[in-house]
C-alpha cells in the first residue's frame, strides 16, 4: 500500500542565542525554538533574553506561527526558589508557550505560578523508561524530552505505552556523562555544571593509568569527547517512531550554524512527509551542515550504546570549511546588484555560495563590488559594512553567503 | 540529643559482620544490576543472608536500585522489588521515578530513599519526592553546610549526608575504558574496579581519579575523601538523620577503622561534647594512617565557594 503525505509532521525546534538567531532560526524553518532567560538557565555564558525581548521574540514567533520556550533547566538550590514566581509570571505575560524544567521544585511552582505556560521535562532529569515518562506525565508535563541514552527501538516502545509528546535531540554536541550526572566541573574549577556552570571538563585531555601495574604515558590522552550527534539521514525512522518533536542543539552556536542546520532538517523533513514512500535521503543536506558544523558525526546512542568510534581522540576540532561572509539586505533585479552586510572579509575574485530557506544553493565569483558611497572597492574588511555587489541570480532578503576558507 | 544513624557500605557477608560489631547502626548493600557504584555485589541469597543477620542486630538494611532504568530492565527489576519486599528491607535507594512506579505496583510498603547523586540540592525537591513516597534524601555532595543545615530544618523527610568517603563526580552510560583500549587496540577484559585504574587532569598530574565500568556505563570517583569528622557536632546539633560512610574501594580492615572512628565519634558527642573535642585531633591521625598516599582527606565542598 502507497501511503500518503504525512500530515501531522513533527516540530522542528531549534537554539536562539539572541533574538536575531532567533529570527533567522524560525525564517530557515524551525516550527519552535527554545532561548534561555536571565536566571534560571543552563546555559550561564549564554546570551540571554530579558523579558522585554522575550516579548519581542514571541510576538516574531507567533506571527511566523512558530513557538518560544524557556530553557530553566537549572537543578535549583534553596536560594535559586525565590525568584521562581516572578520569572515564571514574567514569562507568561510575554507569551512563552512552554518552559523547558528539570526540578520538580520548579514544575511545582510554575503549575501555580504561571499556569498557562505548558510544561517540558528537561533531558537533565535523563528520563530513560516509559514508566519514568508516564510518572511524569500524572505530574502534569505535557512533554518529555528524553535522556539522550534512549535508544530508536526504546523510543517506539514509549510512544506506545505512553500518550504524551516525546522530544530528543537530533543534532549537534552532546554531554557525554547522563544529563546531571556530571560534576567535573564543580571539581576543576569550582563551578556548579547543573547550574550552568560546565566547564566542558570532559573535553580536556586526561591520561589514564593503573595503580597496579605502571603504564607509560600513552601519546593518545584519553578522552571523554564525543562526536556530535546527527540524524538527518535517519529522520524516516524517528518520525515513523512518533517522534513529536526534533532538537537542535547549541544556543551558542552562530547564525550560519543555527541557519545551515535548521534549514538542512526542514527539507528533509518536509521532503519526507511530502511522499514518504518516494523519499530519497540527498547527500548535499549532510554536505550542506558539514560547511557550518565542525565536528564528525555520529548517531548517538539511537542505534546502540557508542564506542571508540564515536569519540574523538587524537582529531581534536577542526573548524568548518565555510565562513558566513555576508548578509543579503537587499536585490535590485533590475540592475543585478545584491546589497550585503558584511559578516567576514569579501575579495574581488573570490568565489562564494549562496544560499537561502528556499532556494536552491549556488556559487558565484565576486567580480564588482561598491561600498556604501557607491565607490569601487577591491575587498571589504570591515564587520557589518554594507557591500554592493554584482551579481546575476536572483537571491532575497535574509538569505546568506558563505565563503570557503 | 537525638543521635544520628551511623551507615555504611558494604561489599560482602564477611564485612557486613565486621561492619556490625564496629557499630554501624545501617548498611546499604546492592548489586550493580539495580544499584549505582555498590561496593560489591550481592546475589539473591546473600541479600537474604544479609538482611536476615543485619535485623538479628538491629541493624537496618538499605538496598540500592537507583540506576537509571531503561524498558529492557523493568521486569527484572519488579521481580527485585517483590523480592526485597518479601524480605522486609529496610528501604530501598532510588534515583529516578521509573522505581516508585514499579514500587507502587509491588513494594507498596517498601520505604524509599531518594539519592539521585548530584541532583539533590533544595528543600522543595526533597519534599516533593516526600509526597510521593520518599522517607529520606541523601543530599548532594556537592552542598555546603549552611545548604545542608538550611535543608534539614525545612525537610519534611530524614536527611542523610556523606561524612566520609569518596564521591561519584561522573556517570556515563558509554564504556569509555574499554573504548579507550580497543582504540589503542589493547585486548584487556573488563576495566572494572578491581584494576585500579586513574585518570590525571593533563595540567595537574598530581591528582587522581579513580575511575572504572561496570553494568551501567564509566563511574568517575573524587581524587579525595571526604571526611567531615572535625565537624560532625554541626552536623548532629542540626539533627541530621544519617551519616553515610561511602566505603567503595577500600579494604574491610580499613573500613571498620573508618566506621569505629566515627562510631566513638557520634558518641562521644552525643555523651559529653567537651570530650568529643578533646579527641578529634586523635582520630583525625588514625583515619591519616590508613589514608591511600594520594587520596587526601579533605572537607569536600563543606566550606567551599562555588560559582555558576
Ligand atoms: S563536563 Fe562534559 S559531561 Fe560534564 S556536564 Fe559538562 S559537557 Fe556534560
Amino acid at each position: 500500500m502507497t501511503r500518503g503525505p504525512i500530515m501531522n509532521k513533527p516540530e522542528l525546534l531549534a537554539p536562539a542565542g539572541n533574538l536575531e538567531k532567533l529570527k533567522f532560526a524560525i525564517q530557515y524553518g524551525a516550527n519552535a525554538v527554545y532561548i534561555g532567560g536571565q536566571s534560571l538557565g543552563l546555559r550561564a555564558n549564554a546570551d540571554n533574553f530579558s523579558f522585554a525581548e522575550m516579548k519581542e521574540a514571541t510576538d516574531f514567533a507567533h506571527h511566523h506561527g512558530a513557538k518560544v520556550f524557556v530553557a530553566t533547566n537549572i537543578i535549583a538550590h534553596n536560594e535559586d526558589l525565590h525568584e521562581v514566581d516572578q520569572f515564571m509570571k514574567n514569562i507568561e505575560k510575554a507569551g512563552i508557550d512552554a518552559i523547558i524544567v528539570a526540578d520538580p521544585a520548579l514544575i511545582e511552582r510554575t503549575k501555580q505560578a504561571a499556569p498557562s505556560v505548558e510544561l517540558h521535562l528537561s533531558t537533565q532529569q535523563s528520563t530513560t523508561s516509559w514508566p519514568s515518562v508516564q510518572f511524569w506525565k500524572e505530574e502534569g508535563v505535557s512533554r518529555v524530552v528524553l535522556a539522550r541514552e534512549v535508544s530508536l527501538q526504546e523510543i517506539r516502545e514509549i510512544k506506545k505505552h505512553v500518550d504524551i509528546e516525546i522530544e530528543t535531540f537530533i543534532h549537534g554536541a552532546m554531554c557525554i556523562a547522563y544529563s546531571g550526572r556530571c560534576v567535573l566541573s564543580n571539581h576543576f574549577t569550582a563551578r556548579d555544571s547543573n547550574r550552568g556552570g560546565c566547564s566542558q571538563s570532559c573535553r580536556w585531555q586526561y591520561d589514564m593509568f593503573s595503580e597496579l601495574q605502571e603504564w607509560e604515558r600513552n601519546d593518545t590522552p584519553f578522552t571523554m569527547s564525543s562526536k556530535d550527534l546527527c540524524m538527518i539521514e535517519h529522520l524516516p525512522e524517528l518520525i515513523d517512531a512518533g517522534v513529536d518533536s526534533f532538537k537542535i542543539e547549541g544556543r551558542m552556536k552562530s547564525i550560519h550554524y543555527v541557519a545551515t542546520v535548521t534549514n538542512q532538517y526542514r527539507r528533509a523533513i518536509d521532503a519526507y512527509c511530502a511522499n514518504p514512500d518516494q523519499y530519497v535521503f540527498k547527500k548535499e543536506w549532510l554536505e550542506e551542515i558539514s560547511k557550518a558544523a565542525h565536528r564528525s558525526m555520529t548517531t548517538g546512542f539511537f542505534y546502540g550504546t557508542p564506542d571508540e568510534k564515536d569519540l574523538l581522540y587524537i582529531e581534536r576540532e577542526d573548524f568548518p570549511a565555510f565562513d558566513f561572509a555576508g548578509l543579503v539586505l537587499d536585490y535590485d533585479e533590475e540592475k543585478q546588484i545584491v546589497t550585503l552586510q558584511q559578516r567576514n572579509k569579501i575579495s574581488i575574485g573570490d568565489t562564494v555560495e549562496f544560499f537561502g530557506p528556499t532556494m536552491e544553493r549556488f556559487t558565484w565569483k565576486v567580480e564588482q563590488m561598491w561600498n556604501e558611497k557607491d565607490e569601487t572597492i577591491n575587498t571589504a574588511p570591515h564587520a557589518m559594512m554594507t557591500v554592493k555587489m554584482k551579481l546575476e541570480r536572483p537571491v532575497k532578503a535574509n538569505d546568506m553567503m558563505r565563503k570557503q576558507k | 540529643m537525638q543521635k544520628p544513624e551511623l551507615l555504611c557500605t558494604a561489599a560482602n557477608l564477611d564485612e557486613i559482620h565486621h561492619l556490625i560489631n564496629a557499630g554501624v547502626d545501617a548498611i546499604n548493600i546492592g548489586h550493580e544490576q539495580f544499584g549505582l557504584r555498590v561496593s560489591g555485589n550481592f546475589s539473591r541469597e546473600e541479600t537474604e543472608k544479609a538482611i536476615q543477620i543485619c535485623h538479628e542486630h538491629h541493624v537496618k538494611v538499605y538496598i540500592s536500585t537507583n540506576a537509571l532504568f531503561h524498558n529492557g530492565q523493568l521486569e527484572e527489576l519488579e521481580s527485585y522489588l517483590r523480592f526485597l519486599a518479601a524480605l522486609h528491607a529496610d528501604a530501598i535507594i532510588f534515583g529516578e521515578p521509573t522505581v516508585l512506579m514499579l514500587a507502587r505496583k509491588v513494594a507498596p510498603n517498601l520505604p524509599l530513599h531518594w539519592n539521585p547523586e548530584m541532583l539533590c540540592t533544595n528543600v522543595e525537591t526533597i519534599n516533593y519526592w516526600g509526597t510521593k513516597g520518599a522517607t529520606r534524601a541523601y543530599l548532594a555532595r556537592e552542598l555546603n553546610m549552611d545548604s545542608i543545615l538550611e535543608i534539614k530544618e525545612d525537610a519534611e523527610i530524614e536527611i542523610q549526608v556523606q561524612v566520609f568517603g569518596p564521591t561519584c563526580i561522573f556517570q556515563s552510560r558509554r564504556d569509555l575504558v574499554a573504548s579507550y583500549q580497543n582504540y589503542l587496540g589493547e585486548n584487556n577484559d573488563s576495566p572494572g574496579k578491581e584494576k585500579r585504574l586513574y585518570l590525571k587532569e593533563e595540567k595537574r598530574q598530581e591528582v587522581c581519579y579513580p575511575v572504572y565500568e561496570d553494568r551501567n556505563g564509566t563511574n568517575i570517583l573524587s581524587a579525595e575523601d571526604l571526611c567531615i569528622l572535625e565537624h560532625l557536632d554541626e552536623l548532629i546539633d542540626g539533627g541530621i538523620d544519617s551519616f553515610q560512610i561511602e566505603g567503595i574501594l577500600r579494604t574491610t580492615e580499613e573500613l571498620v577503622k573508618i566506621v569505629t572512628v566515627f562510631r566513638k565519634a557520634i558518641d562521644s558527642y552525643c555523651l559529653d561534647p567537651q570530650t568529643y573535642r578533646t579527641q578529634i585531633a586523635g582520630w583525625m591521625e588514625q583515619l591519616r594512617a590508613i589514608q591511600p598516599a594520594k587520596r587526601p582527606l579533605t572537607t569536600g565542598f563543606y566550606f567551599k565557594e562555588q560559582v555558576f
